[in-house]
């Protein structure tokens, strides 16, 4: 059983249709997707990506609210896309809980916010009593630096972004998962709230063993809080490996792209006046459509096999990454 | 004379009897021909402020005292609120992209449609052709391809139609652009680029924009000089690299060291506690509940906002205090 404590995507692709007045577009929204999370060594796992990307859906898979077209999903060594019984889907539901984007949109402006931990709790049959139940929500708002004090009899609006998130993120914990997928958990938040939400997810790593799937667009609390980092382009995964080394060098044209676009707090690095206007089309490209590598219309080092060959995983021969680029097949 | 004159602007919403202090007692001169960024978190009244800057007041807003006047390159006007109509004004002098204004395009009308009425309710000295050609000019200039006009808004990406939209506001060469978080809904690789078009509109029509966002980089990378906000307050102003290099207030220095950045190793903290409710703000200076600084005087007195070198502005005692204690040596 030890050995089976894993999360495991193996080759998955979701294909979306589109409608188009009487023609119908299929896209792979997720493309042959693998990775793999080892919950014995929790760790933070960032997938980042441009919007449209694929990493919702990515997210969306792994929680299994929509199921693959291709591809399996293992996690602790059951195939989630097998499971049939309500009893096995809510051990897995205890096991593996979402964070939401938006912490405004998770709770119902109407209810008390204590209302969302009791529900929670009560319907994974935790607790009977409300005394235990009270207890246990008493020691999920403690991970997250709040108390059961603070959080009763409140309604959502007399939080800020920060605490709701913080409350969200207690929910999620009051049933014990080992895994939280948060999907762009701090983009509705400010700055400065930001980085206390980053540095929660470290220290839940740290203090409670537990991972966490990190989405995100952006780069710098990606590098400053995960382990490992997902490159995601159109559905693929491009470049996957250790953050710090992906991140202070990276290796696909594409994570290169993202990380020179990331503006920086600093007067001394100041990149707009560096930007050469390149062309710019009016719609919106089909990337999705592309033949070969997604990111050919945009590449720099754009060469004549990436328009019409897939590139395949190439190991660095130097690091521990994966990149899915021409440029580092080995010849 | 400077071009935009804020002096003691109040403005607050009346929510159930209750008054919220988003804009309180603001004292700014904004010069021309630059670039001015507004920080803050989220319900500092940042976004309030540029409205009352724009004079555009409606219920539950109002502006309860002070003036915001304008004196523009052929005619002056004393405060924007007693003008009886905008419309004069509007985009020919001042325009204002709000949040969320790449989806003010009409869904179901060509984008070209959106210029034509543009025209038709401002352009009165201009013949259409003469307003085509300004357009077409305008567009080849700020390097977008002409066929956006002939698209509809959902044919365009996000990127494309918040060009549009500032490419509309310059259209008149505005004299003052005030921008509301222009990028915040776009990827970075975008962002970058539509903050460039900021850059190249000013540096051709040496206009004075004024851009609000909660995105430190964005302002450090595109403002010339930069107005913190706090709880209705601005609380610093000074030029961009014054400001990151030398931060005086407590505000501003632990917003700046709660950025990460990449390559960066070090452990960061987050501002400790929460913005204040507005409506009940807390006495003396709004930042003492959080300021790992505060003393008794913090808690009775609001520090008034005070030049203490060259083109640096605080409202903070510490900083008041420290150049007494400077100046008795």
């Amino acid at each position: 059983m030890k050995q089976n404590n894993k999360l495991i995507v193996n080759d998955v692709t979701k294909i979306f249709s589109q409608r188009i007045f009487l023609s119908r577009k299929y896209f792979k929204a997720v493309n042959k997707v693998s990775l793999e999370m080892n919950l014995d060594i929790p760790e933070v796992f960032s997938l980042v990506g441009e919007s449209g990307s694929g990493k919702t859906t990515l997210a969306n898979l792994i929680l299994n609210i929509i199921e693959p077209d291709e591809g399996d999903i293992f996690f602790k060594g059951r195939d989630i896309t097998k499971m049939k019984s309500k009893k096995d889907k809510m051990a897995f539901m205890k096991d593996v809980q979402p964070v939401f984007q938006d912490p405004f949109e998770s709770f119902d402006p109407m209810k008390k916010v204590e209302v969302f931990l009791y529900e929670t709790v009560s319907n994974f049959e935790i607790a009977r009593k409300r005394g235990q139940a009270e207890a246990i929500i008493e020691k999920a708002l403690g991970m997250v630096g709040l108390s059961f004090n603070e959080v009763k009899g409140k309604y959502p609006g007399e939080f800020s972004g920060g605490q709701l998130q913080r409350i969200a993120i207690a929910r999620s914990l009051a049933v014990g998962p080992s895994i939280l997928i948060a999907d762009e958990p701090v983009s509705m938040l400010d700055a400065s709230l930001r980085i206390s939400i980053v540095n929660l997810f470290k220290a839940l790593k740290e203090q409670q063993n537990l991972s966490v799937l990190y989405i995100t667009h952006d780069l710098a609390t990606a590098y400053y809080v995960s382990d490992r980092i997902g490159v995601m382009l159109r559905g693929n995964l491009v470049e996957v490996g250790k953050a710090k080394e992906i991140l202070d060098e990276p290796l696909h044209p594409y994570t290169q792209f993202l990380k020179q676009s990331v503006l920086e707090p600093d007067p001394d690095k100041k990149k707009l006046d560096i930007l050469q206007k390149q062309e710019i089309s009016a719609t919106e490209v089909g990337e999705y459509q592309k033949e070969g590598c997604k990111f050919s219309g945009r590449c720099p080092k754009v060469m004549d096999i990436c328009r019409e060959k897939e590139p395949g995983y190439y190991e660095s021969p130097e690091k521990e990454v994966m990149v899915k680029c021409f440029l580092y097949e080995p010849s | 004379m400077s071009l935009v004159e804020i002096s003691n602007l109040s403005a607050h919403y009346l929510q159930r009897g209750k008054k919220v202090r988003a804009v309180d007692e603001i004292n700014l001169q904004i010069e021309s021909d630059e670039i001015l960024g507004i920080a803050g978190e989220s319900g500092c009244g940042k976004s309030t402020l540029l409205k009352t800057i724009y004079g555009y007041v409606e219920p539950p807003l109002y502006v309860e005292k002070g003036e915001v006047g304008y004196n523009f390159s052929n005619f002056s006007v004393n405060n924007i609120f007693s003008l009886s109509s905008l419309s004069s004004i509007k985009w020919k002098k001042i325009s204002y992209i709000t949040q969320g204004s790449m989806n003010a395009l009409n869904p179901v009308q060509k984008v070209h449609r959106f210029f034509l009425d543009l025209w038709k309710a401002h352009g009165q000295n201009l013949s259409l052709k003469g307003f085509e050609e300004l357009l077409r000019n305008r567009l080849s200039y700020l390097g977008l391809p002409e066929e956006v006009l002939e698209r509809y808004p959902h044919q365009l990406s996000g990127g494309m139609k918040q060009r549009i939209v500032i490419a509309a506001s310059s259209l008149f060469n505005p004299e003052v652009i005030l921008a509301d978080e222009p990028t915040s809904a776009l990827d970075v690789g975008v962002q970058l680029e539509v903050l460039g078009l900021f850059m190249k509109i000013q540096k051709e029509s040496k206009n004075t924009i004024i851009i609000v966002s909660h995105d430190m980089s964005v302002l450090v990378n595109l403002c010339s000089r930069v107005a913190v906000m706090y709880a209705g307050n601005i609380v610093e102003v000074a030029d961009t690299r014054a400001l990151f290099k030398n931060p005086l207030h407590p505000y501003t220095k632990l917003l700046i060291e709660s950025l990460p950045k990449i390559g960066g190793g070090k452990e960061l903290k987050g501002i400790p506690g929460a913005p204040p409710n507005l409506a009940f703000p807390p006495s003396g200076c709004k930042f003492h509940p959080r300021c790992p600084f505060s003393s008794a005087l913090c808690i009775e007195e609001n520090p008034i906002l005070a030049e203490v070198c060259e083109n640096h502005q605080v409202a903070c005692h510490l900083s008041l205090r420290n150049e007494e204690v400077e100046a008795e040596q």
